[in-house]
């Protein structure tokens, strides 16, 4: 995945302002992406990652060229995220306490993940437990969900996990495997076979 | 158990949840499509222009900004260094003129004798037979040299129209004589000596109001028996004009002779010309008050008083502060 470089941060922050586009053009896939796991509404995802490489450019004198941008990068949207979910849901509490979920905001999801194509039945089986996976983990904390979108879904290791959420890499990884467990439990009593 | 670098428990079930939202990854991945103007909802909120000339103006401003400010800071100490220097030789010059060479056991002579100016117009049409006249002397004397005091001096009229006989009639100003006496120098507590020189017929003053009848004279000769003056001296070297302080420039003529005393800047040019024309034999004292010829008061800094008679060329450093 493309990487911007240090260089082209220092000129960002000493004033050249151009440099902001390329970073929104590099990241914004991946920044937009990540905020779709969290929020799992296009619209959300959308403002959110707006206001993300918003807090970026806001904060840019703060990187402090200690890790890789993108990780930077992933620490504000994951934040920004977490912040988003409690305001969406402290304001839902407030305007309709009392009414039913609903599909708990996966159909988008769902209508995502329909094949356009003919998938072959192991591939669609997967994508079913996946989504099922991510239902089951609207149960677990902010935290616990976290490690999991970040280790299992976006491909990071225990270490930039650890950085992204600010936590010691052994936490993640001791978050990491009670999360799973609790989830395979789950599952299981759900019916969901596991293989 | 143990845990890979992604914290995945080794076993069937973990590995196939951890493919299974690997798999849902891929899909959500695939499916965002972001819209056109992303960018420029950012840049909105940012508030940033975009447009390229002046992000190029500006970086480039931006980047030389080190430079700015070392030259800020260079034109800074120079004016700061400039400043000082200039203080520095003000200070200098200041002390200089104040350093005038003092003459020994003068100064309790300079204490007894001060510049004395009078200036007194005798209108025959207003002056009366045998009025007792007053002549107002101005007298200027200096106790410390730097103070001036101011006295009146009332002359006795019949004293001096005794003596005033050009005019053949008895009281001088009759005559239509125009007497201006000037000079005579002398401290309050001389003014009763004056007096009595005066009215014991002082043979000076009585003597040049009725030689001088009808001309105006500036500067008159002093009582003949003070004693003779230095030959050029000047009192007060530093003044400041707006407080009414003058230069009192005294000299002694041992003879008549022509004598010019001047006033230059430091650059040579002519401030004011304060004396031109001949002098007879006595003590004399000029006064300038800082001002220049069109009567407007010099700026502050250094001048030279330039005085020459026949034998004798002095130049004298005075300063004047405001």
């Amino acid at each position: 995945m493309e990487e911007i470089n240090f260089d082209e941060i220092k000129r960002l922050q000493n004033g050249e302002r151009m440099i902001f586009d390329r970073i929104i053009l590099i990241y914004k896939q991946r920044v937009t992406a990540l905020c779709f796991k969290y929020m799992r509404n296009m619209e959300e995802a959308l403002d959110s990652a707006q206001e993300v490489f918003v807090a970026a450019y806001t904060n840019i004198k703060s990187f402090g060229f200690r890790s890789k941008f993108s990780t930077w990068l992933y620490r504000l949207t994951v934040n920004n995220c977490i912040n988003r979910l409690k305001t969406i849901k402290r304001r839902e509490s407030l305007m309709a306490a009392g009414l039913p979920d609903g599909d708990g905001g996966f159909a988008e999801l769902a209508e995502m993940l329909r094949d356009k194509v003919k998938l072959p039945d192991e591939e669609l089986e997967l994508r079913e437990m996946g989504t099922a996976v991510l239902k089951e983990l609207e149960k677990f904390s902010m935290t616990e969900k976290s490690v999991i979108i970040l280790l299992d879904m976006e491909g990071f290791s225990c270490a930039e996990a650890g950085n992204i959420l600010g936590m010691p890499e052994g936490s993640v990884r001791s978050s990491a495997s009670r999360t799973r467990r609790k989830l395979r439990e789950m599952l299981e009593r759900k019916g969901v076979h596991l293989g | 158990m143990k845990n890979d670098d992604k914290g995945n428990i080794e076993g069937k079930s973990a590995d196939k949840i951890s493919r299974a939202l690997k798999t849902v990854n891929s899909a959500v991945d695939g499916s965002i499509k972001i819209p056109d103007g992303f960018g420029d909802g950012i840049w909105k909120a940012i508030g940033a222009s975009k447009h390229p000339l002046t992000e190029v103006i500006r970086n480039y401003i931006f980047s030389k900004r080190a430079v700015y400010a070392a030259a800020f800071f260079t034109l800074l100490f120079t004016a700061g260094g400039i400043t000082i220097f200039m203080s520095h030789r003000d200070a200098e010059k200041l002390k200089i003129a104040s350093n005038a060479p003092s003459i020994p056991g003068r100064a309790a002579h300079l204490d007894a004798v001060a510049a004395k100016k009078i200036s007194a117009d005798k209108k025959p049409e207003k002056a009366h037979p045998g009025a007792t006249g007053a002549v107002e002397n101005t007298v200027y004397a200096s106790n410390a040299g730097n103070n001036i005091e101011t006295a009146s001096v009332a002359a006795s009229a019949p004293a001096i129209n005794s003596h005033s006989g050009t005019g053949g009639s008895p009281g001088g100003a009759q005559n239509g004589g125009t007497a201006a006496l000037a000079g005579a120098s002398f401290k309050p507590a001389d003014a009763v000596q004056a007096g009595a020189v005066n009215k014991s017929g002082g043979m000076s003053i009585a003597s040049v109001g009725g030689e001088t009848a009808g001309l105006k004279v500036t500067q008159a000769a002093a009582v003949a028996d003070i004693s003779k003056e230095k030959e050029f001296d000047i009192r007060n070297t530093l003044i400041n004009p707006l407080k009414g302080e003058s230069v009192a420039i005294r000299y002694y003529v041992a003879q008549e002779t022509g004598v010019a005393i001047r006033v230059y800047d430091r650059k040579g040019r002519l401030i004011k010309n304060i004396f031109n024309g001949d002098k007879t034999a006595g003590n004399y004292t000029e006064i300038w008050d800082g001002k220049d010829d069109n009567g407007a008061a010099v700026n502050s800094g250094i001048y030279i008083i330039y005085f020459r008679d026949s034998n004798t060329e002095k130049k004298t450093a005075v300063g004047v502060v405001k």
